[in-house]
């Protein structure tokens, strides 16, 4: 018990330390960049020019309308006692306090989410899974591109992180800590994580339409059967998140990229593949138990990954659906705003979960083979390395 | 037999692990080298063509600046250090990249990294003008002018031909001349004015040295190398020959430094000297009288003006 105790304080330090490391971080890279077009529209337009009844009933002239986030950066404005400068070059504005205040809440959401995923990993797993999928949060070039943009998406980041973590925490029945023992979650601890995920539900719902796909493909899957669940995990959100579509004024959109682009920025490719090889592999064990009716080639640790893998991939279809969406919405002669991969940036926090947790599977899966273990290992942390070097060392420069 | 295959077996997969280690080495060893090429291209300014005017129109940065202009520049300085940093960490063989990050460092306020910038840059490509000029500069600016002399006559020793074919053959100056196509056109023509300012400089730092013999030489050497500030060079050649005591040589550059239209009242005031101890009083007490009136409007020491207008090049 003692133990287990120094375990989750040091867990809970180590934690609070990253979150200081990376707040240092998120303003190192807020004083690299400049504030530009988009934020400053967002500030003037949404931020400054309307009261927090006017953001709550919807009346922002934003298409994407998230009034949890300006209220929490007028919050913030008002704390700092800032205003936008109105002498700035058109569509960029270079002054430092604007470049940290303005992203201060932006900064602090993609910093939670990256600890988060640390604590945990490092929690119920260990801490090497941890530093694994802290160490591939960093290596997504999504997280470094918005991780101070001054716009909803760092709150929408870590809400969907929390979402996942959450649903993996429900549907995961077991303690997974290799070395401790299998513990069956309590009811009450049930209770408590769902209480938490319908929290987290509502708070999506006031930061973007697109959350009304992540809602329900939750509640889909959790699959309550009585109505009082149902009501508050997906039906009030989905409610609010229209109401709020409803007020937005509609803008027309226009493609420049293809659809596997736009999903490929927000999830590598190599991802991709590794989801691929994780479902081909588990559908081989099912395939094995079911058909074969022979002894389990594989630890069963493949399995334990469906309810994630089957959430990873309706995210997937949701994404596909908002794109078949736009397109048939597409406006001629390109007219309206480009579609950008960061209207999919939701399936970023999604990933990187599924990454790290179809990692540790993958590694168990192979338990009774330790050659080939390692060796799995090996490759894991070199994909891993490479990932780094290619999306998070050149943000770790513009920081100099 | 049966342990020799199972000794094979553990050969066989071990050699397999080791293989695919090695190749995960090259692997990473081949990203990192990508890596770098793709953080240079990110971190790379959009545009070089304000680090050419920063050159021309800012002092130096002090940390504690809150004015807006200088917050802009800074902003941009900072952009261009940013990069030329990763290139020295990433390209350490380009000696042009130590200087432009030197360059930009000393605008920035950080003397000692800009010093060590152009010591590297000048190591490597040691034929250069302006790194051998720039440090020159910095010194002279931090008054350690024993340091700054050497740099100066460095630079004076370097040919025009290597420092342009330098220039040419540089990719951190090929970025440069992208958005500046006469950037070569421009050093080629500058070339005399800027030697002529180094020579100055020397000058300015020998006379705080009170090497006056070497003053002398130096500041005739400029006069017949050329150029449209021959004035000063008079001037400076007189000065050091009236230290030296040899007053008719001290008469007649100083008041061929007036015959230049460079009228300053020092220049007046050693005439007048040179004169009064060549026994021509009455025209000295003339010029002390015109050294004075002028003073009264242009106070300011000839080596004070010079030192404020010294910018790096």
């Amino acid at each position: 018990m003692k133990i287990f105790l120094f375990h989750l304080s040091s867990t809970k330090i180590v934690t609070g330390l990253l979150f200081c490391i990376l707040i240092g971080v998120g303003f190192n890279l807020a004083l690299s960049k400049p504030v530009w077009n988009d934020e400053i529209y967002t500030q003037i337009a949404s931020v400054e020019q309307h009261s927090y009844r006017q953001m709550f009933v919807g009346q922002i002239a934003e298409g994407n309308n998230s009034p949890l986030f300006y209220s929490l950066q007028k919050i913030i404005c008002r704390l700092f006692q800032y205003q936008f400068p109105l002498d700035h070059n058109p569509g960029v504005l270079e002054d430092g306090k604007s470049q940290i205040i303005l992203r201060l809440g932006p900064n602090v959401f993609m910093s939670l989410a990256i600890c988060l995923i640390f604590y945990y990993f490092s929690r119920y797993y260990s801490y090497w899974v941890g530093i694994y999928g802290l160490a591939f949060a960093l290596s997504s070039l999504m997280v470094w591109m918005y991780w101070v943009e001054a716009r909803p998406y760092g709150l929408w980041f870590l809400l969907t992180t929390v979402q996942a973590v959450l649903f993996l925490h429900l549907t995961t029945t077991n303690n997974l800590s290799e070395t401790s023992e299998t513990v069956e979650q309590n009811p009450e601890s049930r209770n408590k994580t769902l209480g938490w995920l319908i929290g987290t539900h509502f708070l999506l719902s006031f930061t973007s339409i697109f959350s009304v796909a992540q809602v329900v493909i939750v509640a889909l899957l959790l699959r309550f059967r009585d109505l009082k669940r149902n009501l508050f995990l997906a039906l009030g959100p989905v409610c609010i998140a229209l109401f709020y579509y409803a007020r937005a004024p509609k803008y027309q959109f226009h493609f420049t990229k293809t659809f596997v682009q736009l999903i490929t920025e927000c999830v590598p490719q190599d991802q991709i593949l590794m989801f691929l090889l994780y479902a081909a592999l588990g559908m081989g064990v099912v395939f094995q138990q079911r058909i074969l009716r022979q002894k389990m080639l594989f630890d069963r640790s493949l399995r334990e990954g469906r309810h994630f893998m089957l959430y990873l991939f309706l995210m997937f279809m949701a994404a596909l659906a908002v794109l078949v969406l736009f397109k048939l919405g597409e406006a001629h002669d390109q007219k309206g705003f480009g579609i950008t991969h960061r209207y999919f940036i939701f399936l970023t926090p999604v990933s990187l979960v599924a990454t790290t947790v179809f990692s540790v599977h993958f590694i168990r899966a192979f338990k009774a083979w330790p050659w080939l273990r390692i060796n799995i290992v090996m490759g894991l942390s070199v994909w891993m390395i490479i990932n780094f070097l290619r999306n998070g060392m050149w943000f770790l420069w513009m920081m100099y | 037999m049966k342990n020799k295959i199972e000794i094979f077996k553990l050969i066989g997969k071990w050699g397999i692990t080791a293989s695919f280690f090695i190749y995960c080495l090259v692997i990473i060893i081949h990203v990192y080298e990508q890596a770098k090429i793709k953080t240079l291209n990110h971190i790379m300014p959009v545009s070089f063509n304000h680090l050419l005017e920063i050159g021309q129109s800012v002092n130096k940065i002090s940390s504690g600046s809150a004015d807006k202009k200088d917050e802009k520049v800074h902003f941009r300085l900072k952009e261009y250090e940013r990069y030329y940093r990763a290139v020295t960490h990433y390209m350490p063989q380009y000696g042009e990249a130590h200087g432009m990050y030197g360059f930009c460092a000393y605008y920035l306020g950080k003397e000692r990294s800009a010093i060590a910038s152009y010591k590297r840059a000048i190591a490597l490509t040691p034929d250069f003008f302006y790194f051998n000029s720039n440090l020159g500069i910095i010194y002279f600016q931090k008054g350690d002018y024993e340091r700054a002399v050497e740099m100066f006559k460095k630079a004076i020793r370097t040919s025009p031909e290597k420092t342009l074919k330098t220039v040419l053959a540089s990719k951190i100056y090929r970025q440069i001349m992208v958005g500046n196509p006469h950037l070569i056109q421009r050093m080629a023509a500058n070339w005399i004015a800027n030697r002529q300012e180094t020579y100055q400089m020397l000058i300015l730092s020998l006379y705080q040295l009170h090497d006056f013999s070497e003053m002398f030489l130096r500041a005739q050497e400029a006069i017949q190398s050329g150029g449209q500030r021959n004035g000063f060079f008079y001037y400076y050649a007189g000065l050091a020959a009236y230290e030296l005591k040899d007053y008719p040589k001290a008469a007649a550059f100083l008041a061929g430094c007036l015959k230049r239209e460079y009228e300053h009242p020092d220049t007046l005031h050693y005439l007048g000297l040179s004169l009064k101890n060549l026994g021509q009083e009455d025209m000295a007490d003339n010029f002390f009288k015109r050294a004075a009136e002028l003073r009264a409007s242009k106070n300011a020491l000839l080596s004070e003006e010079i030192r404020a207008a010294v910018k790096l090049f």
